[in-house]
């Protein structure tokens, strides 16, 4: 049999209590008395000695202080870390359910932090992923509307004549169609300058960039593809450069693959470009053809101030040389960085407050959690002032435990945002620039980490601070313990009020997106199913060709079981695009020969109207005899007959689109108005529609890609593969893009904000849920302490819901305290944040009410248990326990 | 000029000469028990070898490591030759206060 050891736990404390000079003979004496007192007294008598003696040698050797250098306790700011960081881990150990509610909140909150500054780093934060992509600028027109578009004219221009532009290069719009391959494949792509690349400063990995001879009219067809495109399509083979490919039926020479890292931020999920191959003398080229973006780089040395000022003056000469092609205010530039964050800015500073917010209450209830806790360990901390352990120490012992528990929460917080990163990246991909370079990579990992670390600081002041006091009442023999309410209660306050800001942000916002779907775009959405299809391929190389496919397209989904209408229309309502042009009217121009207003032009298959539900104010719609060939005729909308012919009908007026009508262009023939239609908000749903003219869509010049919108008797996307076929069934080569109810689409406008509104609203919750267990917490603490009062009150004949009401009466008076703050800070940030949210009032008393109630009602509910067990407390043995 | 040592000083000292060679933590423990009645902790004992260490009247020697010490070392204790002179100086001191005072001074038996 081996002889029984001395308690383990006792000799590795006293190994680190004895200083080292003496551990060895200390320790070997106290096993020495250990093993004489088991063999006259036994184990467990041994064991109790052991530690008596055991502590008894820490104690006086602890206490002396007479600058022996053997003997002092630890001096140096570090000394001792080891140990105090070992006691925080056994600390923890002891009470997993108090340590894991630490973890969860602070991980939920850091987390919270962690994924919103993902997102942000790289959208807002980050320089672009150009070399010196700071001094890259887009160059815009400016019009009474705002920036538009440049023609090709223009830049060419600018080019040559501003020098503090040191490159330019244009870019457009481009969406092939892959043929050719097992299933036509609608690409994602752009026509660039040549200079493109070159001037962002990316060079392909395999093949070669474009060059200025295959920027021109009639060079061969060449085209750069993305490395995802080259993986996904090419199998990664290096052969693919070299091959040639076949794009809305034109062969094209593939020359060049991106490198992976290359982010097209002009284009996000672009994955193949050509050259722009414009020539002046194309009619696109001209220079009121303003479809191209326009982007420069500065000239070494440049500042962006004096390259817009360049770029002023260059525009003043072009006016006064050209001053029909230029209705224009002038031109500026704008840093390429500012144009790609204006969007998301407002928004993502949105979102990070609300976490900052949610952070302080996540804070704010782990330091009262560890307040309770301080009180508790008041015994702890008197033992170890007692044995010498110094103020400084004491404190640094308390912040190093919440500092740890601090970073604790920053590990479960990167843990979240690396699982919630999916979500994350597809969340930005909504209307963030960048979302493909949101990741957690060791900066965003940092930023947890020194979250955790700031609030773990932040969190421990307060509780470093009372340990000192409680240390000091510990030292008192059954030593009561005022469990700093005050302070605790302060703290609630705080919670309340933070949470209550963010409740009434998240109200606020919602009140603003309902109001903001309950708009009526001036149709009916419920029940349609929209499809882009673009005809392209041999077989649609001339207009009558696509105009007779798209009837025949008409009448195949018309005749599909389950939809009661079908259209087509050349731009979709709320679908993202527009395409404007000026409009003249033939009364008004015998007045002013200058005089024309900017309108929504649509080329619209007959039953447009019929399948959408736009009511019809006047006249009729377009049916059978408004053909190719037949009267031109149009469709106006109310804006345009109320603000052109006011006081008179606008049918039988005729007008022009864009074009000279006296010149006789197509474009600009005189239409005679036959109908006058409801307003359709086009671009979004909080920008009310200005002047829109329908035409029929075989009378318009060009033949556009229209968008098939059929009305389902039942659910519309249930009917997206029958219409698939029927589609294919009219001709194989065209190609089908966002098959979607109208809902989704309307939805996607809207995304942006629902994200931010759904994020919003859960970071309100999860701060409700905080201010919950904060005001649980201290209520419980106080009414446990309170038994007594409660027992002497419950024995003078006070009844248990007079006691609960009393209680439930102090949470209520905690909480109106913080609503109160909460509420005067919110009435001011409503103020702010009210005038960019639609149809919100900042002073709508339904929402401050309502956050009221639901910040009232969290507390009474989180102090009935509190108050319960105060009400149910019995006197008798309250009484006795004295 | 001697410095006076502190009545545990003095005691423990006398301890160490009356153990010789022996005289390490639990054995000055047990002869300040069994000799002067005085029942003192490790703690104590050790805190006070300590002080005598520095002030240079005793040092220390590590001795060997015995199975019922866990395997560890004694650590033993000896007088210095300053040690012998202080603790006879202040025994001396005892002395010639205490001479003469035999009657009014009742014996412990």
């Amino acid at each position: 049999m081996t002889t029984p050891r001395p308690p383990r736990l006792a000799t590795w404390i006293l190994g680190r209590a004895i200083p080292s000079t003496l551990r060895e003979a200390v320790l070997g004496d106290l096993a020495e008395a250990h093993a004489q007192r088991l063999a006259a007294e036994g184990p467990a008598a041994a064991s109790r000695a052991y530690w008596r003696d055991g502590w008894a040698v820490v104690r006086s050797l602890g206490s002396y202080s007479n600058e022996p250098t053997s003997l002092t306790p630890p001096r140096g700011p570090l000394d001792g870390f080891g140990a105090d960081l070992k006691f925080a881990f056994r600390l923890y150990a002891r009470r997993p359910a108090v340590t894991a509610l630490v973890l969860t909140t602070l991980g939920l909150a850091i987390g919270g932090s962690t994924a919103i500054y993902s997102v942000i780093k790289p959208a807002l934060l980050e320089a672009l992923p150009y070399p010196y992509g700071q001094r890259l600028a887009l160059v815009w027109e400016n019009d009474e509307s705002g920036v538009s578009n440049i023609g090709y004219a223009t830049m060419t221009d600018l080019r040559d004549q501003v020098r503090g532009l040191d490159r330019m290069a244009a870019v457009g719009y481009w969406q092939p169609t892959w043929l050719g391959i097992s299933e036509p494949l609608r690409l994602n792509g752009q026509k660039v300058s040549h200079t493109f690349f070159g001037m962002l400063g990316v060079a392909p990995a395999l093949g070669r960039d474009f060059q200025s001879g295959d920027d021109l009219q009639n060079a061969p067809r060449v085209a750069i593809i993305s490395h995802r495109l080259w993986r996904e399509r090419f199998g990664a083979d290096p052969a693919a450069v070299g091959r040639s490919i076949s794009l809305d039926g034109r062969p094209y020479t593939v020359i060049g693959i991106l490198p992976n890292d290359f982010e097209s931020l002009l284009g996000p999920g672009v994955e193949i470009w050509r050259p722009l191959g414009y020539d002046a003398s194309m009619p696109q080229a001209c220079r009121s053809c303003r479809h191209l973006r326009a982007l420069a780089r500065l000239a070494p040395g440049v500042t962006m101030a004096a390259a817009a000022g360049e770029v002023n003056g260059a525009a003043r000469r072009m006016l006064a040389a050209y001053p029909k092609e230029y209705r224009t205010l002038g031109m500026s530039l704008e840093p390429l960085k500012t144009n790609l964050t204006k969007g998301s800015r407002a928004a993502l500073m949105i979102l990070f407050g609300a976490v900052v917010l949610v952070l302080g209450i996540a804070c704010a209830n782990v330091a009262n959690l560890l307040l309770g806790q301080a009180v508790q360990r008041r015994h702890e901390f008197a033992v170890r002032m007692a044995v010498g352990s110094g103020r400084e120490r004491l404190v640094r012992q308390v912040l190093l435990e919440s500092v740890l528990l601090g970073l604790g929460g920053a590990v479960v917080a990167v843990g979240l945002t690396a699982a919630l990163l999916g979500p994350i990246r597809a969340a930005a991909a909504a209307g963030l620039p960048r979302a493909e370079a949101v990741g957690l990579d060791w900066n965003v990992m940092l930023f947890g980490a020194l979250t955790g670390l700031f609030a773990g600081i932040a969190f421990g002041l307060l509780p470093a601070r009372s340990s000192l006091e409680s240390a000091a009442e510990g030292l008192r023999l059954g030593g009561r313990a005022t469990a700093r309410h005050g302070v605790r209660r302060a703290l609630v306050i705080t919670e309340v009020g933070l949470s209550s800001v963010l409740v009434i942000g998240a109200v606020m916002l919602a009140v603003s997106m309902g109001r903001l779907l309950d708009v009526d775009p001036g149709f009916k959405a419920q029940g349609l199913l929209t499809a882009s299809i673009q005809a392209s391929g041999p077989a649609f190389r001339s207009d009558s060709a696509v105009w007779q496919y798209y009837g025949r397209v008409r009448q195949a989904a018309a005749d599909l079981p389950g939809v009661t209408a079908a259209a087509l229309v050349s731009q979709l309502p709320l679908g993202g695009g527009f395409d404007q042009y000026g409009v003249r009217s033939e009364s008004r121009l015998q007045r002013n020969p200058d005089d024309a207003v900017s309108a929504d032009r649509y080329a619209v298959t007959p039953g447009y109207f019929e399948t959408l539900g736009i009511p019809l104010a006047e006249g009729r719609t377009f049916g059978p005899p408004d053909r190719r060939g037949g009267g031109l005729v149009a469709v106006v909308n109310a804006t345009y007959a109320r603000t052109q012919f006011p006081g008179k009908s606008a049918l039988g007026e005729r007008i022009a689109m864009g074009g000279d009508p006296s010149a006789g262009p197509s474009t600009g023939t005189w239409r005679t108005i036959v109908g006058v239609v409801g307003d359709v908000r086009q671009v979004a749903l909080d920008q009310p529609a200005g002047s829109q003219v329908y035409i029929p869509f075989d009378q318009w010049q060009f033949a556009d890609d229209l968008t098939l919108i059929v009305r389902a008797s039942g659910d519309p996307t249930a009917l997206a593969p029958a219409l698939r076929t029927a589609v294919r069934a009219v001709h194989a080569d065209p190609t089908m893009q966002r098959v979607l109810p109208m809902p989704a689409v309307i939805g996607s406008l809207v995304s942006q904000r629902l994200i931010v509104l759904r994020l919003f609203e859960g970071f309100a919750l999860l701060s409700l849920l905080l201010a919950a267990i904060g005001i649980y917490g201290v209520m419980a603490s106080g009414v446990a302490e309170r038994s007594r009062e409660f027992g002497i009150r419950a024995a003078l004949g006070a009844s248990t819901g007079a006691i609960r009401r009393a209680v439930l009466l102090e949470s209520v008076i905690l909480g109106g305290a913080g609503l109160a703050a909460g509420l005067g800070v919110s009435a001011l940030l409503a103020r702010v944040l009210g005038a960019g949210l639609y149809g919100f009032n900042a002073g709508d008393p339904r929402v401050y009410l309502g956050a009221a109630t639901a910040l009232l009602l969290t507390t009474v509910v989180s102090a009935w248990v509190p108050a319960s067990r105060a009400a149910g407390h019995d006197p008798a043995a309250t009484l006795k326990s004295d | 000029m001697t410095a006076y040592l502190g009545d545990l000083e003095q005691l423990i000292l006398l301890a160490l000469l009356r153990l010789g060679p022996a005289a390490y933590g639990v054995a000055i423990a047990e002869q300040l028990a069994d000799r002067a009645g005085r029942e003192t902790s490790l703690g104590a004992v050790y805190k006070t070898l300590t002080r005598l260490e520095q002030k240079g009247y005793v040092r220390a020697t590590m001795g060997d490591p015995t199975p019922e010490r866990g395997g560890r070392r004694k650590r033993y204790y000896q007088l210095t030759p300053a040690g012998r002179k202080t603790l006879g100086a202040s025994l001396d001191a005892i002395r010639r206060l205490s001479a003469g005072l035999g009657r009014l001074i009742p014996e412990e038996s």
